[in-house]
């Protein structure tokens, strides 16, 4: 019977449905854990929801969802008769009744087409096993309704439904409701009537009678008879004013023993015969007695056993009353009525008479409603993630059954709020990333004991608010990602190359599988490696103006941080003016503003081929002009990009006036960037996106538009679109990199942090940050004085103040009250340099004027923030003012015939002096070369004792560099330092692996000096080879000793071998 | 003219009100019942690569709205002086949020159901854009003679259709 309900009442029994569905799957899980003690509370909440589907979809004439969610509210039932435990098998036999009333909820109209007898079979057959032969008997036992002069009404009831009701609720009426006349009347849906008995009573059954109407025509018109055998505690002359019906609409309702023969029985197996009944479908309990007349046609849902709504229920009702469901786009109207209204407020601010103090206070009240009410209206978008987070146990629960582990899930901040457009969107990604932890993180049990762990693993989703947006935090400690399996599978799929693979730390490998086409998995699963993955999680969250972060720790487990907006309605732009119209470039895409100003408008923006170029810190950024862009409604072909090319670069040349400055945004798309070219920079906005026209939606070049404060209109670009249409050629960088040469434009344009502080009055010195631990604020009166020295007590520890006017000829520090102490990094006795002031921190270039200025302990001059710097060399400065800290290096080597020569290969220009400054300290002879390349020249042309050489550098790395030198006949055996910013331990055994015989963390002077001098040690000099032979044992041991000195580090045959090879 | 409202009129046999407007001195209709408002506002944010007959972007009250050029559409010359136009919006049900720029508004004319006349087939020799201009071409609903001057009846549902 399908009857036409109209689709708004479908609707709100689809939503309704959903939301108990919902609540089912949540509590069947649970139920599942505390099978030996069921909740009873839970045990009634899941019936109740199992029953109002029920209820509703047997009104409505949804027979598959009305039968099947009577089957299994049979066999909850059971469970809350304490009749059976809630064991998994049960459980899952009502989950995957759950699954099938989703489906079939998904089309609700076809849902009487689908095919349910399999998952409807299933169940019946759970409680096939589960009736136990009490229960039978009761359920056999099977009442009449009679009136009060003994005339049945035309309701049956067994004593096992009566047996569940509450005792005190068992006074029984037939109610009568017109739903047609309750729908002109009051506007009362049968969802809100049902809604109404149940908290009141019980609905033992119901019948609908559609005999008398066509159902097709609308409801309003039509009378529509709805008969409900209801039990309530009310008594007779109570009963009137809850159900909100006329006398003589009730009929107080008398049982009456039926013998067992009255009935008509299905002719099925007699095992069988109880579950059936028990189990009779709506559509056939009409073949009953047909005494009454509302019993000639079918009847609709079939008996409702009991539910004890009204007590307990009461909390569920007020649940209902205090929220409303409301349309989104009703919302998004409001959304935009409160936008205009905070337009109208800023004119009305703007056309203010100030000097009214009436309406300058009724001024700002309107103002502050406005925000408030604007902010409110936000936040009727807003859901708790809960809505999504609750999906996640169900799925774990399955996926750790299918892949026979023992899983489980602990979510928090289930109440943190996200706007309902991203709270949608999550749902995918996070499921994905759910599977994932399943598939891949969590480990079988086995392994996990093995390695220490409990068997079951756990996955901690955490949501918290942070800085206006929401984390997301996923977490398993699982086995963690492996380093080595993500490098060879990004090698294999040709995602990265060997050599980048090879300048890449951990953490970098570990973010390669957010890269398309890759996944880890040895085989796909039917789980998570469907051929996507990370990828599609990072480009979801990223579209959703978020960001992801990963870390791992192998054997530990791995962590996913998502970080989102709140909201997509409201988004951060920048507003750009080209021309006289505006436009808003989304933050998302933003990465920095660029502004050249006079000679440098002509000169640095360059032409490659036919693509603008601007040379970004080393990196070729592509360039293209918005009014060139929205210029052209054509796409970029070939010959337009010359064109523009063209014609800039003649304006340009032509020494035309190009305006006195240029300004470009540098705007990204994933990790490509491109330079947009704009007349001006207008500033940031919070704007509220609309989408565009359907008309326009084919335009690339707009994701949007927004109406500005001005009450104009401005679009919203996108940026993904403009570089499409544009045709910029992203493949810039490599093409016309590759004619670069490299050393020149490193050592231009390399740059250094460097803070910048005073002592005296005149100077301005500057220490290279890195170099630096931390800076302390102390009070002068704190310091103490031993003799000629001076002490402050910092971390417990006595630490030496070090004047530099005591080292350098420079002026002292000013007396004031209170001072700084700059503590720096990677020196083994705690001491601090005294600083009157810190001023600032700046970028400065790395090239220092050795020339202008020379007194040992500083590196060289530059000028910074237009004043004469002073570089310091920290390390240096100790050894002046404490010559014997270092006395036992010196000492234990003795000084060799001559001088040792080194070659130091490095890139970047403020290493290379540093490292040549204490090297020439400790008096070796040091070549410093810019690359690999070099260095294989330089040591072709002379003899050297030692390499020294860093790993990354451009033209040739270090690695490469030394896969050379040990495969060259000629210097095999040099000795050779790896000197480097990568610390892991696997950058180690690379750099060991290849033939480095040490490896050195930059900046660290004292230990590269003692191994510089230890590696030397052995063979004073080259011109005196093999003369360190005799006491290579002795040298070896030594070194076994510095080596302890370093992190962890891999040992292994192969660095012996190496170490042996030092000493040859 | 929606269907709903030509159905509604056809059976009563009544009269019908048409918003009248002009462009390029020629007298233009739009059944009244599609209007949603008639507005002055006329500063258009241009949408560059829209199809040319687009003016642009408007706002009014919060809500954007798309605004073609009605002279554009009818194959007329683009106003030279944009300053005294006007814009016609429409209701949602003929298309979402749009409207059309015009010369000026004229008044509400109502006129006999059976004195409209469907729009005349024009020989084939006969461009689109002349078509248009005589009696809406396929744009137009009916052409319609009043006491001193013809009114050509348009079809604001087809106009959003008719661009690019």
């Amino acid at each position: 019977m399908s009857m036409d309900f109209g689709q708004d009442l479908i609707d709100e029994f689809v939503v309704e449905a959903r939301e108990h569905l919902c609540v089912l799957e949540d509590e069947l899980l649970t139920l599942e854990k505390e099978a030996d003690h069921p909740d009873s509370d839970r045990v009634d909440r899941l019936f109740r929801a199992i029953h109002s589907i029920k209820g509703a979809a047997g009104f409505l004439g949804f027979q598959n969802v009305s039968s099947l969610s009577h089957v299994m509210e049979t066999l909850l039932q059971l469970i809350r008769e304490g009749e059976v435990r809630p064991e998994s098998h049960y459980v899952d036999g009502l989950l995957e009744g759950t699954d099938l009333l989703g489906v079939l909820l998904d089309d609700v109209s076809k849902s009487n087409d689908i095919d349910i007898s399999a998952t409807h079979e299933r169940i019946v057959d759970l409680l096939a096993k589960a009736t136990s032969p009490e229960a039978d008997a009761q359920m056999a036992d099977i009442s009449r309704c009679v009136d009060a002069s003994g005339a049945p009404v035309g309701f049956n009831v067994d004593q096992f439904t009566l047996n569940s009701c509450p005792v005190d609720q068992r006074t029984l009426y037939v109610l009568k409701y017109d739903l047609g006349e309750l729908q002109r009347g009051e506007g009362l849906t049968p969802a809100t009537l049902v809604r109404r008995l149940l908290a009141n009573g019980q609905i033992l059954d119901a019948k609908l009678d559609i005999s008398a109407s066509s159902l097709t025509s609308d409801l309003s018109s039509q009378s529509l008879w709805y008969d409900v055998l209801y039990s309530t505690r009310f008594q007779e002359d109570e009963i009137a004013e809850p159900t909100g019906l006329a006398r003589e609409r009730i009929t107080p309702v008398i049982l009456e023993s039926l013998s067992e023969e009255n009935l008509v029985v299905d002719d099925a197996v007699p095992g069988e015969t109880t579950v059936d009944e028990l189990l009779e479908d709506p559509g056939e309990t009409s073949a009953d007695e047909s005494e009454s007349p509302q019993e000639a046609t079918a009847s609709a849902p079939s008996t409702s056993r009991s539910d004890d709504q009204p007590t307990t229920g009461q909390s569920k009702k007020s649940e209902h009353s205090d929220t409303v469901r409301i349309h989104v786009g009703i919302l998004d109207q409001l959304m935009t009525l409160a936008g205009e209204l905070v337009l109208v407020r800023n004119q009305q601010m703007l056309s203010l008479d100030r000097t009214d103090p009436v309406s300058r206070g009724i001024s700002q009240r309107l103002d502050i409603v406005t925000s408030e009410l604007q902010e409110t209206i936000m936040r009727t978008r807003m859901q708790p993630i809960g809505n999504v987070f609750g999906k996640l146990p169900r799925i774990v629960r399955d996926l750790s059954k299918k892949l026979k582990k023992k899983i489980e899930i602990a979510t928090s901040g289930d109440e943190v709020e996200l706007d309902k457009t991203i709270l949608e969107s999550l749902a995918d990604p996070l499921t994905h990333m759910i599977r994932n932890c399943c598939d891949h993180g969590i480990e079988s049990p086995d392994v996990r004991k093995k390695a220490g762990k409990p068997e079951v693993g756990t996955i901690t989703v955490r949501a918290y608010h942070e800085g206006g947006q929401i984390n997301i935090e996923v977490r398993d400690d699982g086995g963690g990602l492996n380093a080595e399996a993500i490098r060879r599978k990004a090698l294999q799929n040709g995602l990265k190359s060997e050599a980048e693979l090879d300048g890449m730390r951990e953490k970098d490998l570990h973010r390669l599988i957010m890269l398309p086409g890759f996944s880890t998995a040895k085989e796909t699963t039917d789980v998570s490696g469907r051929g996507v993955g990370m990828d599609v999680v990072r480009t979801a969250i990223e579209q959703l103006g978020g960001s992801l972060d990963l870390e791992s720790t192998q054997g530990k487990g791995t962590a996913i941080n998502m970080r989102l907006p709140l909201t997509l309605a409201i988004i951060p732009c920048l507003v750009v003016g080209v021309g006289e119209h505006r436009y808003a470039i989304p933050q998302v895409n933003l990465e920095e503003l660029v502004c050249l100003y006079d000679d440098d408008v002509r000169t640095k923006i360059e032409c490659a081929g036919n693509q603008q170029v601007y040379r970004l810190r080393d990196h070729l950024l592509p360039m293209t002009r918005l009014n060139e862009v929205l210029d052209r409604p054509e796409p970029f072909t070939h010959q337009t990009r010359g064109e523009i090319t063209e014609t800039y670069r003649r304006l340009a040349e032509e020494q035309e006036d190009v305006g006195k400055s240029l300004t470009f945004a540098v705007v990204k798309i994933g990790s490509q960037r491109f330079g947009l070219i704009v007349d001006r920079v207008i500033g940031t906005e919070e704007i509220v996106v609309k989408p565009m026209h359907p008309a326009l939606k084919s335009l690339p070049t707009y994701s949007g538009a927004t109406v500005m404060g001005d009450g104009k209109v401005a679009l919203i670009l996108d940026i993904e679109g403009i570089a499409r249409h544009a045709g910029i050629q992203f493949n810039v960088e490599q093409e016309v990199g590759a004619e670069q040469d490299f050393s020149d434009t490193y050592s231009g344009n390399e740059t250094q942090a460097v803070l910048l502080f005073n002592n005296g009055q005149a100077e301005q010195f500057a220490v290279s940050l890195p170099l630096i631990r931390r800076i302390e604020r102390i009070p002068a009166d704190k310091i103490e004085r031993v003799g000629e020295k001076e002490y402050v007590t910092i971390d417990g520890a006595s630490t030496l103040i070090l004047r530099l006017d005591s080292v350098l000829n420079v002026s002292p520090c000013e007396q004031q009250d209170e001072v700084f102490l700059l503590l720096p990094k990677h020196v083994e006795r705690p001491f601090g340099i005294l600083m009157s002031n810190v001023a600032d921190i700046a970028e400065t270039s790395a090239d220092l004027d050795m020339t202008a200025y020379h007194e040992d302990g500083v590196l060289g001059t530059a000028i910074v923030r237009d004043r004469m710097t002073l570089f310091l060399d920290i390390f240096r400065l100790i050894e002046r003012a404490e010559p014997n800290w270092f006395a036992s290096r010196r000492s234990s080597s003795p000084a060799p015939e001559r001088k040792c020569r080194i070659l130091v290969a490095e890139d970047v220009p403020f290493f290379q002096q540093l490292i040549k400054g204490y090297l020439e300290a400790d008096d070796y002879e040091v070549t410093v070369v810019d690359n690999g390349q070099q260095a294989l020249d330089a040591l072709a042309g002379r003899r050297f004792d030692l390499l020294i050489s860093d790993i990354e550098m451009p033209v040739m790395g270090g690695l490469e560099l030394i896969r050379r030198v040990r495969a060259n006949m000629q210097y095999k055996d040099l000795p050779a330092i790896a000197l480097t910013a990568l610390a892991s331990p696997e950058d180690r055994a690379k750099a060991i692996e290849l033939g480095f015989n040490e490896y050195q963390v930059k900046i660290n002077r004292e230990t590269l000096l003692t191994i510089v001098s230890t590696v030397l040690g052995g063979k004073p000099s080259a011109s005196a080879d093999g003369a360190g032979q005799a006491d290579g044992q002795a040298v070896l041991a030594q070194l076994s000793d510095m080596l302890g000195m370093l992190a962890a580090r891999e040992t292994g045959s192969e660095t012996e071998a190496n170490k042996q090879e030092v000493l040859q | 003219m929606s269907a709903t409202a030509t159905n509604e009129y056809a059976t009563m046999n009544a009269k019908r009100q048409f918003c009248t407007f002009w462009v390029a001195e020629r007298l233009y209709g739009v059944d009244i019942l599609d209007v949603k408002e008639i507005n002055s506002e006329c500063e258009f944010t241009p949408v560059f690569h829209a199809p040319t007959e687009v003016n642009g972007y408007v706002n009014i009250r919060g809500q954007i709205h798309l605004i073609i050029d009605l002279r554009l559409l009818l194959g007329f010359e683009s106003n030279e002086s944009p300053g005294a136009s006007c814009i016609v919006l429409f209701k949602s049900e003929v298309g979402e949020s749009f409207g059309v720029s015009v010369d000026r508004v004229g008044d509400v004319v109502e006129v006999e159901e059976e004195s409209i006349e469907s729009r005349s087939k024009e020989g084939p020799g006969q461009s689109k854009e002349a078509e248009r201009q005589a009696s809406g071409g396929d744009l137009g609903a009916g052409v319609c003679k009043l006491d001193d001057q013809l009114l050509v009846i348009l079809d604001a549902a087809r106009f959003l259709d008719a661009i690019a």
